[in-house]
């Protein structure tokens, strides 16, 4: 059992609806389930290796030298082997603690937190090794893969004890790239709020062959000042400071700017074939999830 | 038309721009976190650090309007459909504004200035109002046909008596107050600290005067004495004065001094009165000085003559012998219509009008067998004390039905009276009864008995005549200068008062502000907060 306070964003998760989302998410993340006859499916992952997994029908598209002829013959149908993959299992989450994440009232906090702990049950049940990364303006935790329900509840200690920073440091995604491994599927929770939203440092993450998939935290109140007049405003991170007439449309143009970032991010990612998906922070964890599932499944379709 | 009570409050309104200034620095001491700044930057904000905002924050605008209502009330503001409020004239009658000065008298001088003034004022309607006594008043027509200096004249003959100032706050405040006065009373000094008094016209510069203060006559109540005469002169002025006084009686020279009156100072003269039959005596000061209404004073003498007494049925011996020893009454004096005082004696004595003693002779004469006492309805007369062993009454006492009961005895009524302004007395003691005749109190009854029904006290009173003192000083003094009450008589006759309205857009704007100001202040704290 892990301590918990009534301030904690994983008290709103619930292990038997993520036991639920599991059955979802299984063909969602990990492609055709894997059926031996006389048995129930696995979630093992076939792929690359060196380890065999089980045989499955010829299909057209597979590769012809991985026809296993003696299965065949007793089969009296094309039978082709499988490998377990090992790498492609070892899963990181990288979840943006800057600053700007303490926004609105911890929201965007409460939400990337859910997201994290929730996305990192439903790849361990899958059996995916899952390792965590808090980054700022450089990696602040790193918790190595692991397996199993141990490494769930590592991962969501780990989280309990983070909070956004207060003051300073900015998203920088491309600190996480030196410590991870090639070929690595990284889930990115973010907010992404940098000027060019974060499209380098995600680009930098496919350039070592690696799978991503990002996950935008937004809450549109915090464009929303709800004051009138001029106002000083000073960024969260950055501290830098500005002077704001809000009779010039001031809070108009701060919304509008934040849609067009997500446009542009939005756009970005669908050419690089990286599955996004803009979280509410008024959805709720299990909202948002499921919608990412579903961007997974259109993905596969 | 729209008016201000106090205008002045309204150069407050300079202030504006600096509320307007102070409102540069506000947000720029709490500048306000937000998670990217890149957001709201556009081409023609420019980032800075301490520097002020080019522009105040536009809520000064709220409070400026606030406080500009808050101004804008301490002004009074009223809403006057008719501009044109009464004039009320407070027009001092008493004595010392009938001094003669060059001129005419001093009422005369001060109303023609206030004719003059009133015609310049060009108002409709005007009040004129007694200062002695102020239900008595005047309204003045505006018609061009009427001479009002002549009403007025006609309207002030005679004094009224010492100013009688009502309180400032019985005065009508949708009026304009004005001041006809010499300022001689002090009392109308101290009520000029309050009044609302637009306008003071003073008249009058004598200071000297000379009155017969007092004139008085006592009574002779010893075979051979005659009455004294006594007369007061007092010298009111602020000089040594030298005065011829003169007494007649009935006309004919009684007596003639030759006074010398410091300043402020009284003489007293007295002399035998011979002719008690003379009609009144009247003292004369000379030669006159301003105020010749005070250098004169008349005494009616009709009191002086002896009360005359009428009997009718069989009064005792011992009450006829009490009456005609009373040396202020003559028994059998007058005819049966006219008499000053009527007795009737008897079992059942005749029924006479006021003033007038019936005394009830007992039948069947018994002793009283409780203390008698006088009741609070026996008024001021000095009463004697009466043991109840000296009084007897009737057994078969008649039902009295006089409604004041005098004098009584464990429930049993000894004398009554009517209530009557010249009452009936009823007397049911036994008067011939040897134990109460012997007594010295006895005299002293009968006489209590007639001074009650005469409403008199023959044996002590003075006859007199005076002159207030107070009244004949005219020296004016200086008065506190009037305050324009123009603005605020406006406003309340018959005026809106804005006061109540521009609070509530007040409130409102305050409200408002307030409103603005706790979202601003909690979204700076929802944006500013962080997870523990």
């Amino acid at each position: 059992m892990f301590a918990q306070t009534l301030d904690d964003p994983l008290d709103a998760i619930s292990e038997a609806e993520l036991a639920r989302l599991v059955r979802v998410a299984d063909p969602l993340l990990a492609g055709r389930p894997l059926l031996s006859p006389g048995h129930r499916p696995t979630r093992a992952r076939a792929g690359q290796g060196v380890e065999f997994l089980d045989h499955q029908e010829y299909a057209v598209g597979d590769d012809l030298r991985s026809i296993d002829w003696r299965a065949t013959a007793r089969c009296r149908h094309p039978q082709i082997r499988r490998f377990r993959n090992e790498r492609a299992a070892d899963w990181f989450v990288c979840l943006d603690r800057s600053a700007s994440m303490s926004f609105v009232n911890h929201s965007k906090w409460r939400l990337g937190v859910q997201l994290a702990a929730s996305l990192s049950y439903l790849l361990l049940h899958l059996g995916n090794r899952v390792g965590l990364m808090l980054f700022s303006s450089d990696v602040d935790t790193l918790l190595p893969p692991g397996r199993g329900h141990f490494q769930y509840a590592r991962v969501a200690a780990a989280l309990r004890n983070s909070a956004p920073r207060a003051s300073g440091g900015g998203s920088q995604l491309r600190r996480c790239s030196r410590k991870l491994a090639p070929r690595t599927p990284v889930l990115v929770i973010s907010d992404f709020l940098a000027e060019d939203g974060m499209q380098t440092a995600l680009t930098g993450l496919l350039a070592a062959g690696r799978t991503v998939q990002a996950l935008q935290v937004v809450d549109d109140a915090e464009v929303d000042l709800r004051s009138s007049g001029t106002l000083t405003l000073r960024d969260a991170e950055s501290q830098a400071s500005m002077t704001l007439d809000l009779s010039d449309d001031g809070a108009a143009s701060a919304a509008a700017s934040l849609a067009r970032l997500q446009d542009d991010l939005a756009t970005c990612c669908r050419s690089k074939g990286i599955p996004f998906t803009a979280c509410q922070t008024g959805d709720g964890w299990k909202k948002s999830v499921i919608r990412h599932l579903k961007h997974l499944g259109a993905g596969d379709a | 038309m729209l008016s201000l009570l106090s205008p002045a409050w309204l150069l407050g309104l300079g202030i504006l721009p600096l509320i307007r200034w102070l409102h540069r620095f506000h947000d720029a001491r709490s500048p306000l976190p937000v998670s990217a700044l890149f957001l709201w930057r556009t081409g023609q904000q420019a980032e800075s650090a301490g520097r002020l905002p080019a522009r105040p924050d536009p809520r000064w605008r709220l409070r400026a309007l606030f406080f500009a209502s808050l101004l804008l009330t301490l002004a009074g503001p009223h809403w006057n459909p008719e501009p044109e409020i009464p004039i009320e004239v407070w027009i001092d009658d008493s004595l010392s504004m009938f001094a003669g000065e060059s001129g005419g008298s001093r009422m005369h001088t001060g109303l023609r200035e206030l004719v003059t003034s009133l015609q310049g004022a060009d108002r409709s309607i005007v009040r004129i109002r007694s200062l002695s006594n102020p239900a008595v008043s005047l309204q003045l027509d505006a018609s061009p046909d009427n001479d009002w200096l002549a009403i007025l004249d006609a309207w002030t003959l005679a004094p009224r008596g010492r100013p009688a100032p009502p309180p400032a706050v019985q005065m009508a405040t949708g009026a304009e107050h004005w001041l006809l006065t010499d300022g001689a009373d002090k009392a109308i000094d101290e009520w000029l600290q309050t009044a609302p008094i637009s306008r003071v016209i003073q008249v009058g510069q004598a200071t000297d005067n000379v009155a017969v203060t007092r004139l008085a006559v006592r009574p002779a109540l010893e075979p051979g004495e005659l009455p004294q005469a006594m007369v007061t002169v007092s010298n009111t002025g602020e000089q040594a004065v030298e005065r011829r006084l003169t007494l007649l009686a009935g006309g004919k020279k009684l007596q003639q001094w030759s006074l010398s009156l410091a300043a402020a100072t009284s003489a007293t003269r007295i002399v035998p009165l011979a002719d008690v039959s003379a009609p009144n005596l009247r003292a004369s000061l000379a030669p006159g000085d301003a105020l010749r209404l005070d250098d004169e004073l008349q005494l009616e003498l009709k009191n002086l003559a002896p009360v005359a007494v009428r009997m009718y049925g069989s009064c005792g011996k011992h009450l006829r012998k009490a009456l005609y020893t009373h040396p202020r009454l003559a028994v059998g004096a007058g005819n049966a219509g006219s008499y000053d005082l009527g007795i009737a004696c008897g079992h059942n004595p005749a029924a006479l009008t006021g003033p007038a003693l019936r005394v009830h002779t007992p039948q069947r004469p018994q002793g009283l067998k409780s203390a008698a006492y006088w009741l609070s309805g026996a008024g001021n007369i000095r009463w004697p004390d009466l043991d109840p062993e000296w009084l007897y009454i009737d057994a078969a006492q008649p039902q009295a039905n006089a409604s004041t009961v005098l004098l009584s005895s464990a429930g049993t009524t000894l004398i009554t009276a009517s209530d009557a302004a010249q009452p009936v007395v009823d007397v049911f003691l036994d008067l011939e009864n040897i134990s109460l005749v012997r007594q010295p109190e006895y005299p002293a009854l009968v006489d209590a008995l007639i001074g009650y029904a005469l409403n008199r006290r023959l044996l002590t009173e003075t006859i007199h005549s005076e002159h207030p003192l107070a009244e004949s000083h005219i020296a004016p003094r200086p008065l506190a200068p009037a305050v324009k009450y123009t603005q605020a008589a406006r406003a309340a006759a018959g005026s809106i008062d804005l006061s109540p309205y521009i609070i509530l857009l007040g409130i409102l704007l305050l409200l408002t502000d307030i409103l603005l100001v706790s979202r601003s202040a909690g979204h700076a704290a929802i944006s500013t907060s962080r997870p523990g």
